[in-house]
């Protein structure tokens, strides 16, 4: 019935239960939607402001602040092309130049058939590799004019298609749904940080 | 509070107490308080734009920088978050400062539209004003500034215009830290950063005209307001918004003799600087199309205009009948709107002068007059101060919305306890044990609630009990309770409501427990107060206890209790009343059995409305008068607290419109009758001389402060502090800071009015109220209505649910802020925002009905039906369906019961 596939919601179930507010839960949510759609849909940040317990205007707002999520439909490869000092230095502004002419595309927007986003980034702490990509959060580099166009060819033809996957997520998020201790094991712990505040506060007011 | 010599030692000696020098004044402020308040009390400003008293601080603009030294040296810290403490030297004034507010202004202006000539806030700008006194003076930036789309609408009521916007988050704090509703949130990063709503969800807060009042820029603007005035040409009283019983204080602001605008006033006591939307926007009804601007009379099949002098003439005739025999034939409805001085003018000329006493302001929900003057009241601090809140009734976000605020914020700061007793989830429930109840079940659920039912199905009953017996049997003497509490159904009184009241008195008599009764119109309490209901007299006194009245001239006085508004037409449509008398209430569409206010029309032989709007009553009149309302009067109004506060006029009405107290001494003169008073005054001063609750009222209110003061009025002088407004907190308001004086305490009430005759309820005496004599249960002849209807035709409604396939369920009709009512129906843009009709109903109810939320349903009842949209709440009691009180379920309101058949 819902926009968020089952899975995502089993998965997001499971995140919900691993913080201590709800609302802790939002990003990592708004990744797994992501992933489904490829951008954040008005239906998706519905559901997920219902989720975590906020409203949609909050989620929304939240998500804006980051450049990884997207409020708006992007193509099946989102190339993030950073201009920061290190790749700068190895020619990372002429690249973005090359790759806005053969992608036909200025910054921030999608081909025409719907294959790839062009975004310009900040550094992708990827400098060793400069200047670099990232395509769906997977790297890149170092890339010249040709390297750019041959990835760009292998994209379209599928051959990368193992390693990028479409709309990718980030891989932290869906491996192992983040954290990976059970409700008890949290509570667990919670517990302990209880009792040990507890202790604190009364070591507190004895003292006064 | 500068500190000197003496108060030195004290200093050591108090904890709570720091001491601190800003700009070399030593000052002596409370641990915590903020730098910026610490400064004022040293009567130095600090500019400022996120900072609101009445929100948590977060020091995100940079503007109240100021120096404080530290051993590292002195260093800039935003004085709206660090907290004063013993020792420290701050110094608003150094070079430093100096500096980083010069840059602060100039880092905001740099994207700043500037532009002031078009914009709302121009002449009363907090960033106007403060680049002006702290600003560079002139700009370095010459690129191209960033641009947004102008103004765009985030709601029916408010614009935004995003490239005025300074991000100083006070709107969208207000929504979640205070409304806790965020409908508005930052968008986006940097300088792209904009307020924004969701796409499909407009800013339909309740509250949303705070964030309006609060923007310290023109980014957002009401649309009532745009493009009316210029703040020079402001001209502002203080007053008291009259738009429901909680009396919130207002600037009333106008420009060429028009109420352009409404602000809220920081008072403590009552709404700390907040209004709701229906209470700011509201005054736009008094410019609506449908309002009376002559006397009318029906002529000849028609309503037509007639001078004053014709109109009075006729009214006096029919009244100087009455007075001559039959005081009986004639009754009297309504009388909420009024101030309190109108209210005792009319029941002077009705109870005193006419001799009947058939008068019902009709504002009751409570279902009788010992549950509201019997019980001890509490305030709004004093609920916000329990540790126990026990809401019952209504919802408080639709029926008194800055006590739903008020109450919200206790839950949160002071972490008060909240047992909810009501007909559907509110707002509230989240933070409460929210117990779900209906009309007739309502005793059932509050024995099961003091018996501790640990053995009830239904799990809320089992945790409140709990919950309530844990607070009533505490061993701390300090603990204390706060009961606010109304009717279930928005058209029913509850009946049992006192033995419920009586029996939690009992529960918690071992700690403190206090009542507010929340009443659901406007000036309800006043013209009660003011002996506006059967048996009741001036000052919360009764007809045997008329003694001080007869020397005013209240000749005619009966002595026999009349009857209230249902019974008035049920003798009205029985033929057995001549003259029907409606004060302000449009029976037609607001009388819970509108069957019966339909043949009460119908068959009454005389029907004199005095009102403020042609509606579907008065259009059928024999004579109708024009009273002034809102800002266009002056007087006292007392609220749900007993709190008496004053009106104050600011505009002229339609010229041939008369204050009602005028009204009635017009029609008592042309009676050849005196009713001993020729202004508001005189009023007031009699009101003092002979309404107990109220003696020294006249003196008292020429010197009320802000707060008002609370009815009785007792004998000691209350001082209470006045908080200075934050001048950029209400722009332009500083002015009414002149406006109020130190509050004076009424007159010592005479030993004979004392303690011992209260109003009682139950068995347990509440002695803390002075009021004149025991209250006589009056008895009335049973309402069909009320207890299910045993009328012929349409039994299939009458009988509780055998037969549960057909879904029979009670119905509870409640109430909504934004109704359909003359005052939002008047008002332009209210007008316009459309309350959605629905019908909550519980999960299992949904299940057997076989439908979901957004499915829509019909509710029948006899030969009526009504749609309506699902909406499922787990917070509805089985077998029970909420409906708003709205023209669209009124073809359901009639005298056949509560039980209607649900389909889908
Ligand atoms: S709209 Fe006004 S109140 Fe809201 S952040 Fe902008 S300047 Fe502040
Ligand atoms: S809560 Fe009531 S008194 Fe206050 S502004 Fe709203 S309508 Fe007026
Ligand atoms: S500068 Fe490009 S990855 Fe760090
Ligand atoms: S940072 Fe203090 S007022 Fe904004």
């Amino acid at each position: 019935m819902g926009h968020l596939s089952e899975e995502i919601i089993n998965k997001a179930n499971i995140l919900l239960e691993i913080y201590p507010n709800k609302r802790s839960a939002l990003i990592p949510l708004c990744h797994l939607a992501q992933g489904q759609d490829g951008y954040l849909t008005p239906e998706a940040i519905v559901e997920i402001a219902d989720l975590v317990g906020v409203t949609p205007a909050e989620v929304r707002g939240t998500a804006s602040f980051y450049d990884m999520f997207h409020l708006e439909p992007v193509g099946k490869h989102v190339v993030a092309m950073c201009t920061n000092i290190a790749c700068m230095l190895r020619g990372a502004d002429e690249l973005l130049e090359h790759a806005q002419e053969s992608l036909d595309v200025g910054i921030g927007g999608t081909t025409q058939d719907g294959q790839f986003t062009l975004e310009e980034a900040e550094c992708l702490a990827g400098c060793n590799n400069a200047p670099c990509v990232q395509v769906n959060h997977r790297f890149f580099g170092p890339l010249d004019n040709e390297g750019f166009d041959r990835l760009v060819e292998d994209l379209r033809s599928g051959k990368l298609k193992d390693e990028v996957p479409e709309h990718g997520v980030l891989n932290r998020v869906d491996r192992n749904y983040g954290l990976k201790a059970t409700p008890d094991q949290v509570q667990a712990e919670r517990d302990v940080m209880e009792s040990a505040k507890k202790e604190r506060l009364a070591k507190k007011s004895e003292a006064n | 509070m500068t500190s000197s010599d003496q108060t030195e030692d004290k200093v050591e000696l108090d904890p709570s107490k720091v001491k601190l020098t800003i700009d070399g004044i030593e000052v002596v402020v409370n641990k915590g308080e903020l730098l910026i308040e610490a400064a004022a009390k040293a009567g130095k400003f600090v500019p400022r734009f996120c900072y609101h008293p009445r929100m948590e601080p977060v020091g995100v603009c940079r503007m109240c920088l100021v120096e404080v030294d530290s051993p590292r040296g002195p260093s800039l810290q935003p004085s709206c978050y660090v907290p004063a403490d013993n020792g420290m030297v701050v110094n608003t004034q150094s070079e430093a400062v100096k500096k980083a507010q010069n840059g602060v202004l100039e880092y905001l202006l740099i994207n700043h539209p500037l532009d002031c000539p078009v914009c709302d806030k121009g002449g009363e700008c907090p960033l106007q004003d403060q680049t002006v006194a702290y600003g560079p003076g002139e700009s370095r930036f010459i690129e191209e500034k960033r641009h947004f789309a102008k103004p765009i609408a985030i709601s029916q009521l408010v614009e935004l215009d995003r490239e005025r916007c300074i991000q100083c988050s006070r709107c969208t704090r207000f929504s979640e830290e205070i409304a806790g509703e965020a409908e508005i949130d930052f968008l986006g990063r940097g300088d792209r950063t904009e307020v924004a709503i969701f796409p499909s969800q407009p800013f339909d807060s309740y509250f949303s005209g705070n964030t309006v009042q609060i923007c310290p820029v023109g980014a957002l603007t009401a649309k009532p307001y745009r493009f009316k005035s210029r703040p020079w040409d402001l001209e502002q009283v203080e007053s008291t918004c009259t738009s429901c019983s909680v009396g919130c204080r207002v600037a009333a602001q106008s420009s060429a003799n028009q109420v352009v605008r409404y602000l809220g006033i920081d008072v403590d006591e009552i709404n700390q600087s907040w209004l709701c939307d229906r209470g700011r926007f509201g005054f736009e009804s008094i410019y609506s199309a449908n309002r009376l601007q002559a006397p009318m009379m029906t002529i000849s099949g028609y309503l037509q205009d007639v001078s004053w002098a014709q109109a009075i003439e006729k009214v006096a005739e029919v009244f100087a009948e009455h007075q001559l025999k039959g005081a009986d034939k004639i009754g009297i409805i309504g009388g909420s709107r009024l101030t309190n001085e109108s209210a005792y003018a009319y029941t002077k000329l009705f109870k005193g002068l006419i001799g009947t006493d058939n008068v019902d302001a009709a504002p009751f929900n409570l279902g009788s007059i010992n549950s509201l003057y019997g019980l001890k009241t509490a305030t709004i601090n004093e609920v916000a101060e329990s540790d126990l809140i026990i809401t019952i009734g209504s919802n408080l976000k639709e029926t008194a919305p800055i006590l739903f605020l008020r109450i919200r914020d206790a839950i949160l700061k002071r972490e008060a306890k909240l047992v909810e007793v009501g007909p559907y989830s509110t707002p509230l429930s989240e933070y409460a044990t929210h117990v779900n109840v209906n009309f007739s079940n309502f005793s059932e659920v509050i024995s099961s609630l003091l018996n501790g039912d640990s053995g009830s199905e239904n799990k809320q009953i089992t945790l409140a009990a709990e919950l309530l017996k844990s607070v009533a049997q505490t061993a701390d003497a300090n603990v204390s309770v706060a009961i606010v509490y109304s009717s279930i159904d928005a058209n029913r009184p509850l009946d049992n409501l006192e033995a419920a009241l009586s029996k939690l008195a009992t529960f918690f008599s071992s700690v403190t427990v206090r009542y507010l009764p929340v009443l659901s119109k406007p000036n309800a309490m006043g013209a009660l107060d003011m002996g506006m209901y059967p048996n009741l007299l001036p000052g919360r006194s009764v007809l045997s206890s008329a003694k001080l009245l007869k020397e005013v001239g209240w000749e005619k006085l009966p002595t026999k209790a009349g009857v209230d508004a249902t019974n008035l037409l049920e003798m009205a449509a029985a033929s057995k009343l001549d003259t029907l008398v409606l004060i302000g209430t449009d029976i037609l569409t607001d009388f819970y059995d509108l069957e019966l206010a339909e043949k009460a029309v119908a068959n009454v032989k005389n029907l004199i409305c005095i009102d403020t709007h042609i509606n579907s009553t008065n259009a059928k009149a024999t004579c109708v008068l024009p009273a002034l309302y809102d800002a266009e009067r002056s007087g006292s109004f007392t609220n749900m607290e007993g709190r008496v506060s004053k009106i104050a006029s600011k505009v002229t009405g339609p010229s041939l419109a008369v204050d009602d107290w005028a009204i009635a001494v017009q029609i008592a003169d042309s009676m050849g009758e005196d009713m001993g008073f020729e202004s508001l005054e005189e009023i007031q001063d009699e009101i003092s001389q002979v309404a107990p609750a109220y003696f020294g009222f006249s003196k008292g209110l020429n010197a009320l402060g802000e707060s008002g003061v609370v009815v009785p009025m007792g004998s000691k002088p209350v001082s209470i502090e006045r908080r200075p407004h934050d001048p950029i907190e209400v722009p332009g308001i500083a002015s009414t800071n002149h406006q109020g004086t130190p509050l004076y305490a009424g007159a010592v009430i005479p030993s004979e009015y004392s303690d011992e005759n209260t109003f009682k309820v139950g068995s347990v005496s509440m002695s803390n109220f002075r009021l004149v004599a025991e209250f006589k249960e009056i008895t009335l002849e049973p309402k069909s209505a009320v207890s299910g209807g045993t009328s012929g035709d349409d039994n299939n409604s009458n009988s509780r649910p055998a037969d549960i396939d057909r879904n029979i369920c009670e119905m509870v009709v409640v109430e909504s802020l934004m109704d359909d009512g003359t005052l939002i129906k008047s008002a332009a843009t209210l007008s316009e925002i459309k309350t959605d009709n629905v019908a909550k109903i519980s999960p299992s109810l949904a299940n057997s009905v076989g439908c979901h939320a957004g499915d829509s349903i019909k509710l029948k009842l006899g030969s009526a039906e009504a749609e309506f949209d699902v909406v499922v709440d787990s917070g509805v009691a089985e077998n029970t369906v909420i409906v708003k009180k709205l023209d669209a379920s009124k073809v359901l309101y009639g005298s056949n019961g509560l039980l209607v058949e649900v389909k889908k």
